[in-house]
Parts: C-alpha cells; sequence; structure tokens
C-alpha cells in the first residue's frame, strides 16, 4: 500500500474515532466521563448540530399539554369576551399536519423551561391579539388514566385526569409603558 | 502431528493487533456497493426534501419574528451547552426565504444524484443554519437528519442510480468501480449513528417506570393531542398494549448488536420496519419514521437489490435495466 494512503488511513480514522467519542459521549455528557470528557467535544458537536440527546418518548410518554390564556386589552376590556384561549388550538381533525406538529413542539421547548417561557412564548402569545395590555397564562396537563382503571367502554375525556398548572399574569407591554 | 508454533505474549498480542486494524480497515474502507447507497440516497433525499418543502409553507411563522423567536434572539432559544460559537443562522426574512428554496434545490439536487457530495454539504449547512434560527421547531427528523445528511458528505452516493452515471455514459463500469476511501466510512457513519440513536433511546426508557411495567404505550395510545386515530379500544386488550411496550424497549436495546448478525438482520429490519410504519400511521411522526426506516436501505445487501433491479426490469419490460450486470 502506498505511504501516502496510508497517511490518509489513519488520519480518516483518528477523525472517526473522535466523531465517534463526540456523538456517544454527549448524549451522555451529565454522567461522570461526560463531565470530565464533553469540553473536549462540545465546540465541535455543537458547531455541527450533533450534540443532542437521544429520548424519544423517555423516560416515559408526555402527558398532553396546552396553555390556556386570558387576554386583557389595553383599555381595560377582555379580549374573545373573557373567554380564555387555547394554544396551540387543537388540530382540526386527526388528520397528519406537520405544521400542527412543529408548532406544537415548539410551544411545549419554550413552554418547559422557565426563562424561555418568559422570554420567548409569553411575548409571542401579546402578539398574538394587537392591543393586549397582559396575559394571564395557565398551563394545563392531561393524563392518561390507568390501563387497570381506564373503563373500559369509556369515552375519552372520561379516561383522563386534568391537572391545571398555576395562573400567572404577564405584562404585555414595555417595561416604560405600565398598563392602565 | 504438527506442534503449533509456540508464540510469546508479545507475538500473540501483535497479531491480535494486526487482526484489529484489518477488520477496522475492512469495516471502515473496503469498498460499499453502490446501489444500496443509492437507493437510500434517493429515499432519504426524497423524505427530507417533502418534509423541508411543507416546513417552507409555512417559513414566515418558523424563520421571521412573525414565530416564536425573533432572529435577534435566535441564539438565546438554544441552552448554553448546545449553543454553536460560529452561528450562522439567516438573519433576515429574505435570507431566510433564500436559506429555504436553496436548501431544497440541492436537495432535488441529491435525489437525482448531481454532485450528490457537493449537494450533501451544501444542504448540510443550510440545514444547520436553519435550525440554529429557530431551535424551538426542530424535532427528532431534523435531528436524525443532521447525521445522516453529514455522513452523506462523504459517501459516493452517485455511482448508480444518478444523473451523474448517466452523464457519463459509463454506468456498468461506473456501478461497478471502486469508491474512494472516503465513501464506505460515510456509510458506517450513518449505519452507526442509527445503532447509537436505539441503544440510548432503549436505554433512556430504561428509566421510567411505564417501560418497565408495560404501560407506556398506554399513555401514547391515550394522548390524543397526537394520536390520528382513536385506539383507545386497544385498552380491552392489555396484554397486547404490555408486549408492544416491552418489546419496543428490547427491540431498542439490542438492535445495535443483533442488525450486525447476518442471520438476524433481516428480522431486525422487519421489526424496525413495522415499528415505526406504526409510530408514523398512529402518532404521525411520519418524516421521523421515514427518516429511520431510510437508514435501513443501507443494511440490505447488493445482492437483493440486484435481484429487486431485475425483477423490475422484468415486470417493466426494461431490457436496459436487465442488461446491466453491475448493478
Amino acid at each position: 500500500m502506498r505511504p501516502a494512503r496510508v497517511v490518509l488511513k489513519v488520519a480518516i480514522s483518528t477523525f472517526i474515532v473522535y466523531q465517534l467519542f463526540a456523538v456517544l459521549l454527549l448524549p451522555i455528557s451529565g454522567s461522570l466521563p461526560g463531565r470530565k470528557l464533553a469540553r473536549f467535544f462540545t465546540p465541535y458537536a455543537n458547531e455541527l448540530g450533533m450534540n443532542t440527546t437521544w429520548n424519544f418518548f423517555s423516560p416515559g410518554p408526555s402527558p398532553m399539554f396546552f396553555l390556556q390564556y386570558e387576554v386583557e386589552m389595553s383599555d381595560g376590556s377582555e379580549a374573545n369576551n373573557g373567554e380564555p384561549l387555547i394554544y396551540p388550538p387543537p388540530r382540526e381533525g386527526r388528520t397528519f399536519s406537520d405544521g400542527w406538529s412543529r408548532r406544537f413542539y415548539g410551544m411545549r421547548y419554550l413552554a418547559l423551561d422557565s426563562e424561555r417561557y418568559v422570554s420567548f412564548l409569553v411575548p409571542f402569545l401579546c402578539r398574538q391579539t394587537p392591543g393586549a395590555a397582559a396575559i394571564y397564562v395557565q398551563g394545563v396537563l392531561e393524563k392518561i388514566e390507568d390501563i387497570e382503571k381506564a373503563d373500559t367502554w369509556a369515552e375519552y375525556p372520561d379516561m383522563t385526569e386534568r391537572m391545571s398548572l398555576q395562573r400567572e399574569r404577564h405584562s404585555c407591554l414595555p417595561e416604560s409603558e405600565p398598563a392602565l | 502431528m504438527i506442534e503449533p508454533p509456540i508464540q510469546t505474549p508479545i507475538q500473540a498480542t501483535k497479531l491480535q493487533l494486526a487482526n484489529a486494524i484489518r477488520t477496522w480497515d475492512r469495516f471502515f474502507f473496503a469498498p460499499f456497493a453502490a446501489l444500496p447507497l443509492a437507493v437510500f440516497r434517493i429515499v432519504f433525499g426524497s423524505t427530507i426534501a417533502i418534509m423541508y418543502l411543507l416546513r417552507f409553507a409555512n417559513w414566515r411563522f418558523y424563520f421571521t419574528d412573525e414565530g416564536y423567536i425573533p432572529a435577534s434572539r435566535a441564539m438565546e432559544a438554544i441552552a448554553e451547552f448546545y449553543r454553536p460559537d460560529w452561528p450562522i443562522f439567516p438573519s433576515t426574512p429574505t435570507a431566510a426565504w433564500f436559506s429555504q428554496l436553496a436548501l431544497l434545490v440541492v436537495l432535488v439536487s441529491l435525489v437525482i444524484g448531481f454532485f450528490p457530495r457537493i449537494s450533501a454539504l451544501i444542504a448540510f449547512g443550510l440545514h444547520l443554519a436553519l435550525i440554529q434560527r429557530n431551535v424551538a421547531i426542530v424535532y427528532g427528523g431534523d435531528l436524525v437528519t443532521t447525521f445522516f445528511l453529514f455522513g452523506m458528505i462523504f459517501s459516493d452516493s452517485g455511482r448508480a442510480l444518478s444523473v451523474m452515471s448517466l452523464w457519463r455514459r459509463r454506468t456498468e463500469s461506473v456501478a461497478g468501480e471502486r469508491a474512494d476511501l472516503f465513501s464506505t466510512f460515510g456509510v458506517r457513519l450513518i449505519q452507526l449513528q442509527l445503532c447509537i440513536i436505539y441503544g440510548y433511546s432503549g436505554m433512556e426508557k430504561l428509566k421510567g417506570a411505564s417501560w418497565w411495567d408495560g404501560t407506556a404505550v398506554w399513555a401514547v395510545i391515550g394522548n390524543h393531542q397526537l394520536m390520528m386515530f382513536d385506539t383507545s379500544w386497544l385498552r380491552r386488550f392489555p396484554l397486547m398494549i404490555a408486549a408492544a411496550t416491552l418489546s419496543s424497549v428490547l427491540f431498542e436495546i439490542y438492535f445495535p448488536v443483533l442488525v450486525w448478525l447476518k442471520p438476524l438482520r433481516k428480522w431486525m429490519l422487519i421489526v424496525g420496519f413495522t415499528m415505526h410504519a406504526l409510530i408514523a400511521l398512529t402518532v404521525g411522526l411520519v418524516f421521523f419514521s421515514m427518516v429511520m426506516i431510510s437508514a435501513y436501505l443501507l443494511f440490505i445487501d447488493d445482492e437483493t437489490y440486484r435481484l429487486l433491479y431485475r425483477l423490475i426490469g422484468r415486470r417493466f419490460n426494461l431490457r436496459q435495466l436487465e442488461k446491466r450486470p453491475g448493478l
């Protein structure tokens, strides 16, 4: 074998080892080896979008989740006649919708982190109603009944347990502009 | 009777090391058949082209300040541990629109096999840029696509069923010719990544009580926010739900090992295909499932493809196809 080919194979092999270490280590970055070694791989993996975890439906499938919110307008009135709005709006029928899925995953990604929730989701919900002064948001979880307890002939709504999280008020106005 | 030569521990270690190097060399550098790679290129490329065409339909919501994340704060939406040092996302609506369009163009180019490596490289860059612009709307299909596109940059996937092979008017020799050093390792990165995804997904599930006690699939079925059909009647068959739950975990944990064993490979791929088809049809994760299944095509023997290729040729009376033994 030509020396140049050997050198190339060694170089590629070194890269393969590095790549495999990166993709094997970073999903467990919270572990001891992860804490000790991740810093050697994160700059590379972050640049190439390869720093990720693989935990589909784990540790357990998520319960249903949506946001319920009411909007207080700048003139003191309530939007939607005071009826709570739902985000994301339920899908129309049970059809496949890539757009709805991305909206839903986006909402969940932002809602499950308190900083992202306040920085991105609250301003987004405010923008949905021009003239909004404040919104009252409440997360709602719906958990399906345990299979052994679920009535064999019950309908869906009777098989779910609804849990409402704390209702919070968020101003939609810039800090310098107080609500009426 | 001839006595085997006595080996010193050093000689034995040298021999084992040489064997290990040979195995590594064969695995990562031996030529990989052109046809499985070409079929993967077409199926994977088409899947993500459709996925991103649908995303393009809502581009204003995803990639402008009308949506969740304003461009000026796109990096803040990415947790610090995952944040790139050199962001490359399109910061204006026009740039985002052109990035989407360019991504679709290079994906079509990839599917038809027009400079597939360069197409994959550009697609990879644009894909990353758009993920950085709005990380919130990224789902499993996008994440897996990152890794598969990365592997495609190295893989010489245009040696068969491509514009390039037609263009050169030497399909037979092109299909049969040896790929360069980079090609096989690109394929191996994709195959190994598939194993890593399954392995970690399976082990992560073991942290959850519902996967252990066999009820996790019921929690998915009962999630009418995600489900495409009402399958709640399955609660009348709890043992079936338990079997589906436990077999999903077992499949994911053992796939990374068993798929490399030739006698079991076919069965692992059939089980995986069934699992993903059910996920696609019931939970609506169509693109994620298709992307994952597309990587299975790299595990199917070249011989199987040749047989299919000849059968298709015969079925549609395409003499040309039958005449190409190189494929």
